[in-house]
């Protein structure tokens, strides 16, 4: 998933007044008087972030809906409810009223939620694992590795992702399982690439060439003096991951190659509406589901944002 | 110059590739008998008939040979003299469904992006001058709030207010049935055109605003308001140059995600495109067709990225002396 969608690619540029106020950055000498941790100076610039704050409380409220959707509404997602009928418009029983199959669609809301969450998240920490790997190799065997993989991701990368998905998704038949197979499987070219750029960086760094200097061998070098600095930059990379990711399952479960009725998706919730009758008479058909991809979408973009500031904000520019 | 271009061209030879081993493993993994996907439909049904012309057939395409190296080398050389094969649900070559179905995605792939491109460079201009103003919040904001709106509930959005509403525009199709003619297909463009255009001028108008902001922090910026020169000028002649420079790389990545919202656009409105077929492709998991969709796509992308990479060289000529390029 190129990270288009987002602006994280390129930082955007911190305000000027900011800068000047950060206590650290990472790696670089002390310039207050009062000893921070990088790490709690870091948090302390994400939670002045405004916005970052209010993703986080968003998000928060959409995976608590998402894991208590049983408490939240009576109604079995998958459930017929003959005596009400289709299409009714919210009531109290129905508080968004029924679908074209006569189910409850808050209960569809809720327990589509889980499954954009379990893909968003499902996805992205597979291809966490698979890039950060692969980027190792890259950065730390050098010569034809690096050459053989970074010419790899540049492969992937050409071709359109939702393409690639939707191909693959086929292949292997949509699925919950399949959608977060093949996302994880085909979403790590970012990754790999953020974490080989950020090693051959650190490579360069004195510490490093201190740490070779007094003998520590190479594996402990890069598992934990070069890992543990590149998590910051992953961290950024990893939200925006889970945006696209929600944004990507919804698009392939709209085009019906996803996750598949009667399994509830925000995405499918919202194929209904391509017939004109549902897109204007029956609103509480698609609507909620759309507020619901966006609002989740919105949480996470402004987290990351948030990540991204609080990171040093150079750090992700150089990937 | 000359030699920047050969080695651009040189290091993409893996990629293409690449490309052309994805397209062949989506072929290969699919299920069903190759013959489907790679005899003309009228000379299998023949064939069909006979089960010793059937396996000769086969032995005769190397389908009895190991998949690697032998069936993708003959593959490839198939691909190279424009032979995709034949689509199992159509029963047509791919070379020919694709080519009627190219010309509407170009079509709808360059009017949405040089529409994205008016839209959002001189947004992105606006936002960065003006940096920290209600103008900034705002459109900002809207740039971030439409990252985050999937692109099929914009093209609802967009069908419920201008052609369901308003009857301002026709909801779907190229042509309205029985016109062909120009006026016709801008009325059925604009519409799809413009939220592609939309979806994609939110994510350049975020990078044309930290790339000029970078620029008009530099020092030349200062030395040139500092020598009086008129503000205008300052941002015109001497930011917003600079600033377009990385600009292009940015329109040239930004391709791959275009196509994935014109393949959703051109399913919404039935938008006659690649996009659509590619949908049909797989709901009906048609593997030569899908594995045709793959190369043209990945080729035309990367195609781009060479175009833009060799245009940076040209805007900045600094590139070109770059060791790590």
């Amino acid at each position: 998933m190129t990270q288009l969608n987002d602006p994280s690619a390129l930082a955007t540029s911190l305000p000027e007044g900011e800068m000047a106020k950060l206590p650290v950055g990472l790696g670089a000498p002390q310039v207050v008087g009062y000893q921070v941790s990088p790490r709690r100076a870091a948090l302390r610039r994400f939670f002045r972030y405004r916005l970052a704050i209010v993703g986080l409380i968003m998000l928060s409220a959409i995976l608590l809906m998402a894991l208590f959707a049983p408490l939240l509404t009576p109604w079995p997602p998958n459930w017929v409810d003959f005596s009400t009928g289709a299409r009714q418009p919210p009531d109290a029983a129905h508080v968004l009223g029924t679908d074209v199959s006569a189910r409850d669609i808050w209960a569809r809301v809720l327990y589509g939620g889980r499954t954009s969450i379990i893909v968003g998240f499902g996805a992205v920490a597979l291809y966490l694992i698979i890039g950060t790997l692969l980027g190792l190799a890259a950065g730390y065997y050098g010569r034809f590795v690096d050459q053989a993989i970074m010419r790899f991701t540049d492969t992937i990368m050409a071709i359109p992702p939702l393409l690639l998905i939707i191909v693959f998704v086929a292949v292997v038949g949509p699925s919950i399982a399949s959608v977060i197979v093949v996302i994880g499987l085909l979403g790590w070219p970012v990754t790999a690439r953020l974490v080989r750029g950020q090693l051959l960086v650190l490579r360069e760094s004195e510490f490093i060439t201190a740490a070779h200097v007094v003998g520590v061998p190479d594996r402990t070098i890069l598992l934990r003096h070069m890992l543990p600095n590149i998590l910051g930059p992953l961290t950024v990379v990893a939200t925006f991951g889970v945006a696209t990711a929600v944004l990507l399952e919804s698009s392939l479960s709209f085009l019906g190659l996803g996750v598949r009725p009667p399994e509830a998706s925000w995405g499918n919730l919202i194929t209904e509406a391509v017939s004109p009758v549902v897109l204007t008479r029956l609103p509480w058909q698609w609507v909620p589901a759309a507020i619901a991809i966006t609002t989740t979408v919105l949480a996470v973009n402004f987290i990351g944002d948030g990540l991204r500031d609080a990171i040093d904000p150079r750090a992700t520019k150089r990937a | 110059m000359g030699a920047y271009i050969l080695r651009r061209i040189l290091i993409s030879i893996p990629v293409l590739l690449g490309i052309t081993i994805i397209g062949f493993v989506a072929l290969k993994l699919s299920p069903g008998d190759p013959l489907l996907t790679s005899v003309n439909p009228e000379v299998l049904a023949n064939l069909m008939a006979n089960p010793a012309l059937l396996e000769a057939e086969r032995r005769k395409l190397g389908f009895d040979q190991p998949v690697f190296p032998n069936q993708y080398f003959r593959w490839l050389g198939n691909v190279l003299q424009g032979d995709l094969g034949f689509s199992i649900t159509s029963r047509r070559p791919i070379v020919h469904e694709i080519g009627s179905r190219l010309p509407q995605t170009l079509l709808l792939m360059i009017v949405s992006l040089g529409m994205a491109i008016c839209i959002g460079i001189p947004i992105g201009v606006i936002t960065a001058v003006r940096q920290y103003s209600k103008l900034d919040y705002g459109l900002n904001a809207t740039a971030i709030f439409l990252a985050s709106t999937p692109v099929f509930v914009l093209a609802l959005i967009a069908i419920y207010v201008f052609a369901v509403n308003l009857h301002l525009l026709p909801t779907g199709q190229v042509h309205t049935v029985g016109r062909t003619d120009l006026p016709d297909l801008l009325h059925h463009l604009i519409l799809p055109a413009s939220v592609l255009a939309v979806v994609n001028a939110a994510p350049l108008v975020r990078y044309t605003r930290a790339s000029m902001l970078e620029v008009l922090n530099s020092e030349y910026v200062t030395t040139a308001r500092s020598k009086g020169l008129v503000e205008r000028r300052v941002i015109g002649r001497h930011a917003f140059r600079n600033a377009l420079i990385p600009i292009i790389t940015i329109v040239a990545l930004l391709i791959p995600e275009a196509v994935a919202g014109a393949v959703i656009t051109e399913q919404i409105f039935a938008w006659n495109g690649m996009g659509q077929l590619a949908v049909k492709a797989a709901g009906a998991r048609d593997p030569s067709l899908m594995m045709g969709i793959i190369l043209i796509t990945g080729v035309a992308v990367l195609a781009a990225n060479i175009i833009a990479d060799i245009g940076y060289a040209v805007a900045d000529p600094r590139v070109r002396y770059d060791p790590a390029k």
